[in-house]
């Protein structure tokens, strides 16, 4: 094995890594040990394993279809630069998120926009429309209603801070856990547990407000 | 549980968040539901958050991208890793000129320190040039007063004999 050549050995690593990781033995310690050794097939594993939570966090923080892989790909890029200072204390994953969150509230900056805001008030029918989703308990109909109720949901978060909202998206309609987003947001789990619930309580006193019950409780 | 006067509510809210989530033991459970019977405000905000998750639910759960974000990512990084080999590719013969620089100024540096030493340290100069006299010395005819006038003459002859007797 000495006589082999650094590159043949470090392919051969490549793919022992592949193989293993498909079998589901190698874990992300290892991938990133290798990946900090250069064997980007390593790298490439990493970025199999973590590409759909990696698209779920930016699709929760900016939710515009057309910037989320671009931000997706540059978070994967980022973690490549720097992982050789990645001291491997925490879990991969609670590191890439937290690149992941900084990445988004960058370019939310360089872009001057907050990730949607809407001032309008919502016409009569998009009224009728959310008030007949909450009071019948049933699933949203066809997609193209269910686009129209995303986006009335929209208008009524953009009332939320930014971390609030993005707590909030990550938990209820991406799934993650509340100790990942405390891990994100370099919160403790509790903190993550009480403004989740006010942020609940503000989105539902914001739809009221909103969408006409608010009038009849005065 | 109003905002104004959440005081002695406050501490429910992460067991309201667990309850909501389902992740709420027994244990707290028991404990949160005699609270719920006496608390008509948490009963409400227990509500409210619950028509929260009906809404923000409508979002949909981001679905797995695909081989081909993996190839796009990579691609990025193999061009970024050709980039920074560029780089360095640029800057290494600036870097080789540097470090020759900077040895024949430090090898320049060592001369002119030599020889400002053996210009303040004068002693050492004569014992060179004494050794140089000396030599000198040997290939130098031997001193020999000779007469330059007959009463020189003279003398010397009576100075021989003199010595002679």
């Amino acid at each position: 094995m000495d006589n082999v050549p650094k590159d043949v050995a470090a392919s051969a690593t490549a793919v022992a890594l592949t193989s293993r990781s498909r079998a589901g033995k190698a874990d992300d310690r290892d991938l990133v040990r290798q990946a900090q050794k250069g064997v980007s097939a390593a790298f490439e594993e990493l970025v199999r394993r973590h590409q759909q939570r990696v698209i779920a966090v930016v699709s929760g923080i900016l939710r515009r279809r057309e910037d989320i892989e671009d931000v997706a790909q540059q978070v994967f890029l980022k973690a490549y630069v720097s992982i050789q200072r990645f001291d491997l204390r925490s879990a991969f994953s609670t590191w890439l998120y937290k690149i992941t969150v900084n990445e988004c509230w960058d370019y939310l900056r360089k872009k001057k926009v907050r990730p949607l805001s809407y001032e309008a008030d919502l016409s009569e029918e998009q009224v009728r429309h959310v008030e007949q989703f909450v009071s019948s308990g049933a699933d949203a109909g066809n997609p193209g209603e269910r686009a129209e109720l995303r986006e009335i949901v929209d208008r009524l978060l953009s009332d939320l801070t930014d971390e609030d909202r993005t707590m909030l998206v990550l938990k209820e309609a991406q799934g993650f856990a509340v100790e990942e987003i405390g891990g994100m947001l370099g919160l403790n789990v509790n903190t993550v547990k009480v403004r989740l619930f006010r942020a609940r309580r503000r989105l539902a006193k914001n739809y009221r407000r909103r969408v006409g019950h608010g009038r009849k409780e005065k | 549980m109003s905002e104004q006067n959440m005081n002695g509510c406050e501490k429910f809210e992460s067991l309201l968040e667990d309850y909501l989530s389902g992740d709420l033991p027994r244990q707290d459970a028991e404990r949160l539901a005699s609270h719920l019977n006496a608390c008509g405000d948490c009963r409400q905000a227990l509500e409210e958050a619950r028509l929260s998750s009906r809404l923000v639910g409508l979002f949909d759960r981001a679905e797995e991208p695909g081989p081909s974000f993996t190839r796009l990512v990579m691609a990025r990084v193999s061009a970024a890793e050709l980039w920074l080999q560029q780089q360095k590719n640029f800057w290494r013969p600036l870097e080789a000129l540097a470090w020759r620089l900077a040895f024949s100024a430090a090898l320049v540096l060592v001369f002119l320190f030599a020889y400002e030493i053996k210009a303040s340290n004068p002693e050492v100069v004569p014992q060179a040039s004494g050794v140089l006299v000396q030599r000198a010395d040997t290939f130098v005819t031997p001193a020999y007063n000779s007469p330059t006038n007959t009463d020189e003459v003279l003398m010397a002859i009576a100075e021989r004999d003199h010595e002679r007797q």
